[in-house]
């Protein structure tokens, strides 16, 4: 379960800030936050993930306070516990698509790269539709052959918790759909909750309940 | 401790037992000389192979390659080997035993002769027969030692030096005082070879050349005729015995053979210095036949 | 660690051309000073050692730079000769060896020493293959002469027309090789010795005649047919003489090899007067002040060439940090996932590690075996002729 109370982040800029009064997601459950673009939808991501830090409130996560975690913690929760979408993809250019998908392992400090993670690594390609390309480079694959290869990473650890920010932000609209539906299929056989980012409308209905930004920062 | 004592015991011999040097002479006075310099310190070898005429043999590559690989290698010089002028020889490990003679050496007319059987051929220039000069011989031999001290210097070169300069000084007096009994008496001579013991005794020769092998033929026997006419010589060195004929017509004519070699090539074994004495014994023994 | 080392060998397999060519730069900006180092390092052994192991050398007047790279390297560079009577000189004294050298003739390039076999023993010339030279018309073979012309002993050799419109002067004359050196890394390897009366006779001071005639049985008249020989044949090489007393023949230098220090002395005392038109020069000295001169030109090469690297090296840094500014992106998506900082650190640092091992691996590939040449090379440079 993911709980944020009396949450205060300001970017370094000054020009922006971040509050959010109140929030609580269950576990499992797919929820969609939506509003306008640069509202703070991504920094409320990265604050759950652990990437950011609030000046004030608290970010628990299954009942821990992420936001009061050393660095080191954080980025151990971050890659034990969260599975990340982009919306840019951010696969790595100079990697296959296996080696994209064991990204994770390849960057856990102690996890040594079994066979059995490779194998997950080849279900997950298969999962994915992408069985027959592992051994392609990112630039020899479409956009959304990219995002099915982005969500096969960010389940290769298991994650309780899955963040998609803005995850079909950058494809078709025959695409958004079906990587929308991957998603929900795979994080529903894992029991993990869905927080997605998306000003795309047309997408809501799919989610449990969708969280509406500019009220939860008014919320009080 | 024992391992080490052993291993000193056996170097030691080794040490003292160092490889004799290699020494090749070009003829068997010059071999005889320097054997008697060096003694058990050298071996000593002559090039030449057996009867052939060490003043007219052509080396072929492989005997060549046998001089250069001496640790020593003693020439007459004075044109004696004229082999060596085609050669490459180390002249660090040669001594020319007439070096430095230049004053001393008896120029030629340059005239053909053969010596016993082997080709016809002329030493144009110098005599090279340097050693029935006994004086010469002694500066040969010093020559020669003055190399094998630098080459041997734990050899007992000097004092074997001074051996055999005491027997070439008695040579050098026993033909002086043949010479003195000679009185001017001119000596008849078969081919060219006697010169320097001519000068240096004051033996007047006549050269009347002959053949080693061959009858006299109607010309040389007039050569004699005239020869005996000019000078009234009753003796002729030879090398060896003249042929039948040859001696023949030598007694017809009054003249005694007298064996006079000049040991350059022996039979094996022989004793050159033994000859060189036979040599004066024997014209001696002709001067005062009593 | 092997996963930093996983993708720092990815990153550079994706991008092998330019990886490729910072690990060559690496390579040449270590290899190149280094290797022109032992180069001139070598060089100036070799140069030191040869001049050391010559003790005097005996010549005409004049510079003795030349003189000594004649005697040495078989140059080409001395005008004035001596004669063979200088060096009999030197033997009748009884301080020294002396040993002629003549240079300038070549055969296929290579030069031509007249030289006697004394040369050998003093330069410690062991034969590998065949015997040293025994008569006129031989020659032996440096080891490196050898390969180059591919010679063997009983093969010839003819030495190089001088002038072609030259018609009364030197000719070429076939050489029968005798023997070929082993190699004992010097000038040496790369000579064509003969003996010094052959030398003299393809100058045309002495030579040979097919057929005279004697009138009388006396006097020796040559044959108007005659023809001047340019082989010597065990058939004709009797008839082979000189036209003028050896003594005044003609050689470049004359190795002079004192018995002892004293007799070093003696003769050094001898020719030091200005009006001596021979002069007895130690070698060494000549090519210690050589020597002073490269090593002041080395040190400015030191500098170009360390300018040249830290230029190298900074465009290296820069090309470096751009890269990795680059993957800034990529940085920031594995942060995002959750990577330590020593693992991105790591990843960085496994590359630049890589790059810069390879780079020197490349160059000690390029070193090792220059170092290990280094003589042989030194040996080609110092005796390559002007």
């Amino acid at each position: 379960m993911i709980a944020i109370y009396d949450l205060m982040f300001t970017f370094t800029n000054g020009g922006f800030r971040l509050a959010v009064p109140y929030l609580e997601i269950a576990a499992g459950e797919h929820v969609a936050v939506a509003g306008p673009s640069g509202t703070g939808k991504s920094t409320l991501l990265n604050l759950i993930a652990g990437i950011l830090v609030p000046e004030r409130g608290t970010v628990t996560v299954d009942f821990r306070n992420i936001a009061a975690l050393p660095d080191a913690a954080r980025r151990a929760f971050r890659l034990q516990s969260i599975g990340f979408v982009f919306q840019n993809f951010a696969l790595i250019d100079y990697l296959t698509v296996e080696d994209n998908i064991l990204t994770p392992a390849r960057i856990h400090p102690v996890l040594p790269l079994t066979l059995a993670l490779r194998a997950r690594a080849r279900d997950l390609a298969a999962a994915v539709g992408m069985a027959d390309k592992l051994a392609r480079y990112p630039a020899r694959l479409s956009q959304g052959e990219q995002q099915r290869v982005a969500i096969a990473r960010a389940l290769l650890m298991r994650p309780r918790i899955i963040l998609a920010d803005e995850a079909t932000g950058n494809l078709d609209p025959a695409n958004k759909g079906l990587i929308l539906d991957l998603l929900f299929t795979q994080a529903r056989d894992m029991g993990a909750t869905v927080v997605a980012v998306t000003h795309d409308h047309d997408l809501l209905p799919r989610f449990d309940r969708t969280i509406d930004f500019r009220s939860l920062q008014g919320a009080a | 401790m024992k391992l080490l004592v052993l291993t000193i015991a056996l170097a030691l011999p080794t040490a003292a037992q160092a490889e004799p040097l290699n020494v090749q002479a070009s003829n068997d006075v010059l071999a005889m000389f320097a054997q008697r310099l060096a003694g058990d310190a050298a071996t000593v070898t002559m090039p030449v192979p057996d009867g052939i005429d060490p003043a007219t043999w052509q080396p072929r590559i492989a005997a060549i390659a046998a001089v250069q690989d001496a640790g020593l290698i003693v020439l007459n010089g004075a044109g004696y080997e004229g082999w060596s002028t085609r050669v490459s020889l180390p002249r660090a490990r040669t001594v020319d035993t007439t070096h430095g003679m230049d004053a001393e050496l008896i120029h030629l007319a340059g005239q053909s002769h053969s010596h016993g059987a082997g080709p016809t051929h002329s030493h144009d220039g110098v005599a090279p027969v340097v050693w029935l000069d006994f004086s010469l011989a002694a500066r040969q031999a010093g020559a020669i030692a003055a190399a094998l001290t630098r080459a041997l210097p734990d050899a007992p070169v000097a004092a074997n030096l001074a051996a055999l300069q005491t027997d070439l000084a008695d040579l050098d007096a026993e033909a002086k005082a043949l010479g003195a009994a000679m009185q001017g008496q001119t000596l008849l001579v078969w081919q060219p070879g006697y010169e320097y013991f001519g000068r240096a005794y004051g033996i007047p020769l006549r050269e009347v050349t002959f053949d080693a092998a061959e009858p006299p033929s109607p010309a040389q026997l007039a050569a004699l005729d005239a020869a005996v006419a000019d000078t009234q010589a009753r003796l002729m060195l030879w090398d060896a015995a003249p042929p039948p004929d040859t001696a023949t017509a030598l007694a017809a004519r009054g003249i005694m053979p007298v064996i006079f070699t000049t040991a350059a090539n022996p039979p094996e074994g022989a004793d050159v210095l033994g000859m060189l004495q036979a040599n004066l014994a024997a014209l001696r023994a002709a001067l005062d036949p009593a | 660690m092997t996963n930093a080392l996983f993708l720092a060998l990815a990153y550079m397999r994706f991008h092998r051309i330019a990886s490729a060519a910072l690990i060559m730069a690496i390579a040449l900006i270590a290899a190149v000073p280094v290797g022109t180092r032992v180069v001139l390092n070598a060089s100036e052994n070799a140069l030191g050692t040869r001049a050391a192991a010559t003790p005097l050398i005996l010549g005409a007047r004049g510079s003795s730079l030349d003189l000594t790279l004649a005697a040495l390297y078989f140059t080409d560079a001395v005008t004035v000769p001596v004669t063979q009577g200088d060096a009999d000189a030197v033997w009748d004294s009884g301080l020294a060896m002396a040993i002629p050298l003549h240079v300038g003739f070549t055969a296929r390039a290579l030069p031509v020493v007249g030289t006697a076999v004394d040369y050998f023993d003093f330069r410690g010339l062991a034969v590998a293959a065949g015997r040293p030279m025994a008569q006129i018309g031989e020659a032996v073979l440096g080891a490196g002469a050898a390969a180059r012309l591919g010679l063997k002993p009983g093969d010839t050799l003819v030495t190089d027309a001088q002038n072609l419109f030259d018609l009364a002067g030197a000719y070429p004359l076939e050489l029968t090789i005798a023997g070929v050196f082993a190699p004992n890394g010097t000038a040496d390897d790369r000579a064509v010795f003969v003996e010094m009366k052959t030398v003299w006779i393809i100058a045309g001071i002495g030579h040979g005649h097919d057929a005279v005639q004697s009138v009388n049985g006396q006097s020796v008249v040559a044959s108007p047919a005659i023809q001047q020989f340019n082989r010597i044949t065990p058939e004709n090489i009797d008839t082979f003489h000189l036209h003028q007393n050896t003594a005044l023949l003609p050689a470049s230098a004359v190795l002079v090899v004192p018995y002892d220090a004293k007799s070093a002395a003696i003769l050094q005392g001898r020719y030091l007067e200005g009006d001596n038109p021979l002069h007895l020069i130690i070698p060494a000295t000549v090519i210690e002040g050589l020597l002073q001169t490269l090593f002041r030109i080395g040190r400015i090469l030191d500098a170009v060439v360390l300018i040249v690297g830290a230029a190298t090296v900074t465009a290296i840094a820069l090309a470096l940090s751009l890269a990795t500014q680059l993957r800034a992106g990529e940085m920031q998506t594995l942060f995002r996932l959750g990577a330590h900082r020593a693992t991105i650190a790591k990843t960085i640092g496994a590359q630049i590690a890589i790059i810069l091992s390879l780079g020197a691996v490349l160059a000690a590939t390029i070193v090792i075996p220059l170092a290990y040449l280094s003589p042989q090379i030194a040996a080609m440079l110092v005796a390559a002729a002007p």
